[in-house]
C-alpha cells in the first residue's frame, strides 16, 4: 500500500533557475504514473525529489501521508529501479537480489527468506543460480526489479528505465514490464521522453513541459481531449495536424484554401465563446483525415482537394504529407502504395473529432474556456 | 587528498555528501576493476583503469543511487602534467550530481561564476598549450568548426591548424573539434 501526494512543489537550483514550478499531484496505491515530456521538462528533477535525491524547495511531499521532505532517502521506502543494467555480472541472480540487504547487515536467513519470496513472486525459482548473461533480457528485468522488492520497497521510481535499448528490445521490455506491474501491482512512477511508453504503460500520464504540468489524465483522455496544443502535439504519433483559420457564422471553418462544415455544437460553443470571425487553430488527428468514399458521404461538406507531398507506406498504413498554406499536416489512410509525390488527393475531414485551441494561449477551447489573465 | 596510482591507471574523485563508511566501502569493493586510494571528508579518490570512460562512472553512479540511495559529482582527473585538481575538487560541492571530464566542468565554472577556478584554467591552458595554439583553437570554434575557414581567418596553412588542434585536444583532453569541446573553450576564454 502506498500512496503518494505531491503539494504545490518547486524546484529552484542554487543559481536561481527554477526546474519545476508548482507541482501537485494525487497518486492512488497501486496507480503506474508516467512523468512524459520534452528533455529538461523537470520531469527527473520531481522523480528526483521523491527519491530524497534532489531536495524540494517549496512544497511538500507525502508518502502515505507522512511528510517526507526530510526524511533521509533510504528511510522513503521507495526504491530506483534500472534495468538489466544495474545488475552485477558477475554476481548469480540470488547473489544480485541479496546484495544490498547484505550490505544493511541483515541476517543470513532473513535475506535468504525474502530473495526466495521475491524469486518465487517473480518465477525466478529456477534461476537463482545462474548470472545475468544466462537470462534473457525479460529475466534480467525481473532480476531488477526483485532487487527493489526485497528492500519492501512500496514505491518504484524508474528513470527512462529503457532509453538506452535498441526498438525491438524496447518494445519486448514494455510488455514485460507491464505484465509485471499487473503482477506486482506496486505504486510506480515511471520517467520518460517516449510518449508510446506513456501510453502503453500508464494508468495515468502527467504531461510535463518547462517545469509546468500540462495536463494529467488517463491515456485515452489525454489523446483524445488534450488541454492544449502542446498536448495535443506531443502526445500521438504522428502528432496532431494545426491548421491555423477562422469559424465564420455561416457554420464553416476557413483555413487556406479549406472550407469545412463545423458541427452545430462546436459552432454554438464557439459563438458563446466569441470566438466566431476570430482567429483561431483547429487540431485535428492524422486518423481523422480519411480519402475513403464512404467518408467523403459521410462528411461531404467538410472534404478538400490537396495535392500530396510524400506519401509513406508503412505496411498496415499509410501516412500522407500535405502541406496547406504554411502548415504541414498528416493524414493517416489505410495502405497504398499508388500515391506519388505531387498527385492531387481529396480528404475528407472529420470534424467531430477536431479540437479548436485559442492561438494566443494555446489552450483548447471548451464550453467554460476562459482566457487566463495575463501574468 | 592525493592517492598514488599507477601509470596505467586514472584518477577519479567522487564527492558524496554525508556517506557511510560501512555501506560504501563494502559496495565498491564489488566492483574489481576501481580501488579506493584515499579518503578524506565527503571525498572518495579512485584509481580506476585507464580506459575508464564517463559511461562506467555513470553505471557505478545508477549502482550506488540503487543499492546507498546516494547520488554523487565525479570528476575524472585529466592526464595532462602538472594539472591542479585540487582547485576542481574545492568546487564539486557546487556542481550538480554527475560526472565530470575537464571539457564539462567548464561551463558550470563559468556560469556559476568560480572566477577562481576559471583563471586558474585560463593560466593553466596556456601554460600547458601556449598562446599561438590557444588562439587557433578559439579561431576554429570562432569559423563554426570549419577548418577551411578557421585557416582562410587565421591566415594559416590548414596542415597547420590540423596540426595545432591535434595537439590542443592531446595535450588537454578537450576534443576541440566536437561542440562540446568547442564551447567549453570558448566559454573559458571569451566570456
Amino acid at each position: 500500500m502506498a500512496t503518494l501526494s505531491f503539494r504545490h512543489i518547486d524546484k529552484v537550483y542554487d543559481n536561481g533557475v527554477q526546474a519545476v514550478f508548482d507541482f501537485s499531484l494525487e497518486v492512488k496505491d497501486k496507480e503506474f504514473i508516467v512523468f512524459v515530456g520534452p528533455s529538461g521538462c523537470g520531469k527527473s528533477t520531481t522523480l528526483r525529489m521523491v527519491a530524497g535525491l534532489e531536495e524540494i524547495t517549496n512544497g511538500e511531499l507525502y508518502i502515505n501521508d507522512i511528510l517526507v521532505n526530510d526524511v533521509a532517502p533510504k528511510d522513503r521506502d521507495i526504491a530506483m529501479v534500472f534495468q538489466s543494467y544495474a545488475l552485477y555480472p558477475h554476481m548469480t541472480v540470488y547473489d544480485n537480489m541479496a546484495f544490498g540487504l547484505k550490505l544493511r547487515k541483515m541476517p543470513k536467513m532473513e535475506i535468504e527468506e525474502k530473495v526466495k519470496n521475491a524469486a518465487a513472486i517473480l518465477g525466478l525459482e529456477g534461476y537463482l543460480d545462474r548470472k545475468p548473461k544466462a537470462l534473457s533480457g525479460g529475466q534480467r528485468q525481473r532480476v531488477a526489479l526483485g532487487r527493489a522488492i526485497v528492500r519492501n520497497a512500496k514505491v518504484f521510481l524508474m528513470d527512462e528505465p529503457l532509453s538506452n535499448l535498441d526498438a525491438k528490445l524496447r518494445v519486448a521490455m514494455r510488455a514485460e514490464l507491464i505484465k509485471l506491474h499487473e503482477h506486482l501491482n506496486n505504486t510506480t512512477i515511471y520517467v520518460t521522453h517516449d510518449q508510446i511508453e506513456a501510453m502503453t504503460m500508464a494508468t495515468r500520464i502527467v504531461v510535463m513541459k518547462d517545469g509546468r504540468i500540462q495536463q494529467i489524465g488517463g491515456p485515452k483522455e489525454i489523446y483524445d481531449n488534450p488541454n492544449n496544443m502542446f498536448v495535443g502535439g506531443f502526445i500521438g504519433t504522428p502528432a496532431m495536424n494545426f491548421l491555423p483559420g477562422t469559424v465564420k457564422k455561416d457554420g464553416y471553418f476557413y483555413g487556406e484554401g479549406l472550407k469545412l462544415l463545423v458541427p452545430e455544437e462546436k459552432v454554438e460553443m464557439l459563438q458563446n465563446l466569441k470566438f466566431i470571425g476570430k482567429p483561431i487553430m483547429m487540431g485535428i488527428r492524422p486518423e481523422d483525415l480519411h480519402d475513403d468514399k464512404i467518408s467523403f458521404e459521410k462528411h461531404p461538406e467538410s472534404r478538400a482537394k490537396l495535392t500530396v507531398d510524400v506519401s509513406e507506406l508503412l505496411g498496415a498504413e499509410t501516412n500522407i504529407h500535405i502541406t496547406i498554406g504554411d502548415a504541414n499536416i498528416i493524414a493517416k489512410v489505410d495502405a497504398r502504395s499508388d500515391l506519388r509525390i505531387g498527385d492531387p488527393i481529396e480528404l475528407a475531414f472529420n470534424m467531430h473529432k477536431c479540437h479548436f485551441f485559442d492561438p494566443e494561449t494555446e489552450i483548447r477551447m471548451t464550453p467554460d474556456y476562459v482566457k487566463p489573465a495575463q501574468e | 587528498m592525493q592517492g598514488s596510482v599507477g601509470l596505467e591507471n586514472i584518477r577519479v574523485y567522487l564527492y558524496i555528501r554525508g556517506f557511510d563508511r560501512e555501506t560504501l566501502f563494502p559496495f565498491l569493493a564489488e566492483f574489481s576493476d576501481l580501488s579506493v586510494t584515499s579518503t578524506d571528508g565527503d571525498y572518495v579518490c579512485l584509481s580506476m583503469k585507464n580506459e575508464t570512460g564517463k559511461e562506467e562512472i555513470n553505471h557505478l553512479r545508477e549502482k550506488m543511487v540503487e543499492e546507498l540511495y546516494q547520488d554523487f559529482v565525479a570528476f575524472i582527473e585529466p592526464n595532462s602534467p602538472n594539472f591542479d585538481t585540487s582547485l576542481v575538487v574545492a568546487i564539486m560541492p557546487k556542481l550538480s550530481a554527475g560526472v565530470y571530464k575537464v571539457t564539462e566542468i567548464i561551463p558550470p565554472v563559468v556560469l556559476k561564476n568560480l572566477t577562481g577556478v576559471k583563471q586558474y584554467l585560463k593560466d593553466y591552458y596556456y601554460w600547458l598549450c601556449g598562446i599561438e595554439t590557444i588562439e587557433t583553437a578559439l579561431g576554429f570554434a570562432e569559423a563554426g568548426l570549419n577548418a577551411t575557414k578557421a585557416s582562410q581567418s587565421l591566415y594559416m596553412h590548414r596542415n597547420t591548424l590540423n596540426y595545432r588542434l591535434d595537439n590542443f585536444t592531446k595535450t588537454t583532453g578537450i576534443d576541440i573539434r566536437t561542440f562540446a569541446g568547442a564551447y567549453a573553450l570558448y566559454l573559458l576564454y571569451k566570456s
